[in-house]
């Protein structure tokens, strides 16, 4: 059990290093120095610490609903993208930015409830195409996700079709998923879901271990498996919903951080739960530091590091095992 | 202890119990057999909720099952058969069995550390404690289940099929085990096994099942060679142990 406090301080440092890193990446804090310290205190409080902590929750949001659909799914590449939650959640949104302003409190509160309208109608969807036969069928539920997020993806293009020409700038932006440009509304918004979110899962963690082993084991343990899972789906998708409407799909997150986690913790949720949540912060963290300079002066959309580094190091996990 | 009224299952379409009743005693020790499909693992599951009935009625310690909470019912009755393959450590596994007694922002307390060491000392477990699930043989996966069926602290123990797949040796280590547990927490079992000679040897009552109907239930001194051929469709022999005088019997 020390190991694992060891382990968790080691994180906790790396997490805090990253967090330090990201505000200081980039262009814009050399310069800066020149024109005042002024300049420079406004760049880090109202751009960089913001987007810093977006990437924080965002990430975080990612890599714990990842580690709960493995649990719930009992697969270990089940998450928020490849179960089509995600993909729902991106449909939500792109049809409240085809028709109303997102720039509002109320907006941001709007485009989040779209959101979770879509992640629920795909997880829902996903949940009674593999289990209205007598167990819960996960190859049946992955497939039916890939499928869902086909149709998703199809509705979206369809509603870009459809639309006018600002609104589709707005939505393929958007859809790249980025972390930069977010509102001091939504970025209370998305803490407030994120933290409330996280104590929750947290209080599931003992019926989580047993959900990731069985449906019989966890009945005879007393886990009220129908209500339990209700629940859980109920509280990802919320929180997916929430960080997509503001961040758009971030990939791949949610299927590497609970894995590297794990690798280190093992499958334990009551360890599995913080290591991925500090895990996918970091990650995004890190992506999004990248991101900023990899191109400089351009700034690539955080979402194609993350695609391209996450397929990398997924198949690389993959030609291991 | 148990008490079976008129319980009804349906399955995917299919009538697999019908009109079943029983009851066990505490303390007892009752033996399910019957052919495979007879619908011995459907009883257990439906008496911890598992498997839902249509109609009938099971009540545990004295209480109504269709309206006990599970961590409530959880804390009666617990259900054990292989374990399902898992990266979790014996131990781990062992203390997920705490969970009716566990509330939600609590940790682990001194007593559920004590109910695991003790369950893994008594099903010799104690040595490979920190290995993972997915590295035991059947065996020792096994005496995992009985230990994590007995860290749960239960009255009742339903095993399904604890010995199957092992070989002699397993199989009545962990028979013995099953027995003596019962003996001195004077735990009530129901044991569904294809093992007719560790029911007659073990059991208080065998109760007999083929296709979803209760064939027979006697003390198992009163199970006859012939009650046995009838329910297999395959001829049987009784016999005594010339060792420990009790009855085997041999298929034909």
């Amino acid at each position: 059990m020390r190991s694992f406090s060891k382990k968790f301080i080691l994180l906790a440092v790396l997490f805090l290093l990253f967090f330090v890193i990201n505000i200081a990446a980039g262009p814009g804090l050399g310069a800066a120095n020149t024109a005042g310290a002024e300049i420079a205190g406004d760049i880090i409080f109202k751009i960089r610490l913001p987007r810093a902590l977006t990437a924080v929750i965002a990430g975080g949001t990612f890599a714990l609903c990842g580690a709960v659909f493995q649990s719930l799914f009992r697969n270990p590449i089940a998450s928020p993208f490849t179960l089509g939650t995600a993909g729902g959640a991106s449909f939500g949104v792109t049809v409240f930015i085809s028709f109303f302003s997102i720039s509002s409190f109320l907006g941001t509160f709007l485009t989040s409830f779209a959101a979770f309208l879509g992640a629920l109608l795909s997880v829902t969807i996903v949940y009674f195409a593999s289990s209205g036969k007598r167990s819960f069928n996960t190859n049946s539920m992955i497939l039916t996700g890939v499928v869902i997020n086909f149709f998703f993806s199809g509705l979206i293009l369809l509603v870009q079709y459809l639309t006018d020409q600002t609104s589709v700038v707005r939505i393929t932006r958007w859809t790249m998923g980025s972390i930069d440009l977010i509102s001091l509304n939504a970025l209370l918004f998305i803490t407030a879901v994120f933290v409330s979110g996280s104590v929750l899962l947290y209080y599931f963690r003992n019926d989580l271990n047993l959900l990731s082993i069985g449906d019989e084991i966890s009945v005879s343990r007393g886990v009220d498996i129908n209500g339990t899972r209700k629940m859980l789906f109920i509280i990802s998708s919320v929180m997916i919903s929430s960080v997509v409407s503001v961040t758009g799909p971030i990939g791949f997150i949610g299927i590497i951080a609970p894995h590297i986690a794990s690798s280190f913790f093992g499958r334990n949720y009551r360890r599995l739960l913080p290591a991925s949540l500090l895990t996918g912060s970091i990650i995004l963290l890190i992506c999004d530091a990248i991101s900023r300079t990899i191109l400089y002066p351009v700034e690539l959309p955080v979402g194609i590091i993350t695609a391209i580094a996450g397929a990398l190091f997924f198949s690389v996990v993959l030609t291991k095992q | 202890m148990i008490k079976v009224k008129d319980l009804n299952i349906r399955l995917g379409g299919l009538h697999i119990i019908r009109n079943v009743s029983f009851d066990v005693i505490k303390g007892e020790y009752l033996s399910l057999i019957g052919p495979n499909g007879a619908g011995k693992s459907t009883i257990l599951k439906s008496l911890c909720k598992i498997v839902p009935f249509i109609s009938g009625s099971v009540h545990v310690a004295g209480q109504d099952i269709s309206v006990c909470a599970g961590k409530q019912l959880a804390s009666k009755i617990t259900y054990t058969s292989q374990l399902p393959s898992n990266d979790f450590t014996v131990k781990e596994l062992i203390m997920f069995s705490r969970y009716p007694y566990l509330s939600a922002f609590s940790s682990i307390t001194e007593e559920d550390r004590l109910k695991v060491e003790e369950s893994m000392k008594i099903t010799f477990t104690s040595e490979f404690s920190s290995r993972k699930l997915n590295e035991l043989s059947s065996g020792e996966r096994q005496r995992v289940a009985v230990a994590s069926a007995l860290a749960q602290d239960t009255d009742i123990i339903l095993f399904d099929e604890p010995v199957t797949h092992l070989d002699p040796y397993y199989d009545s280590q962990i028979s013995e085990l099953i027995f003596n547990v019962k003996k001195t927490r004077n735990i009530t079992v129901v044991n569904a096994t294809h093992n007719l000679n560790n029911a007659l040897k073990y059991s208080d009552r065998i109760m007999a099942l083929k296709n979803g109907k209760i064939e027979f239930i006697k003390r198992s001194g009163e199970v006859s060679s012939e009650d046995v051929s009838g329910l297999y469709g395959v001829g049987f022999v009784s016999m005594e142990n010339p060792v420990d005088k009790k009855r085997v019997m041999i298929k034909l």
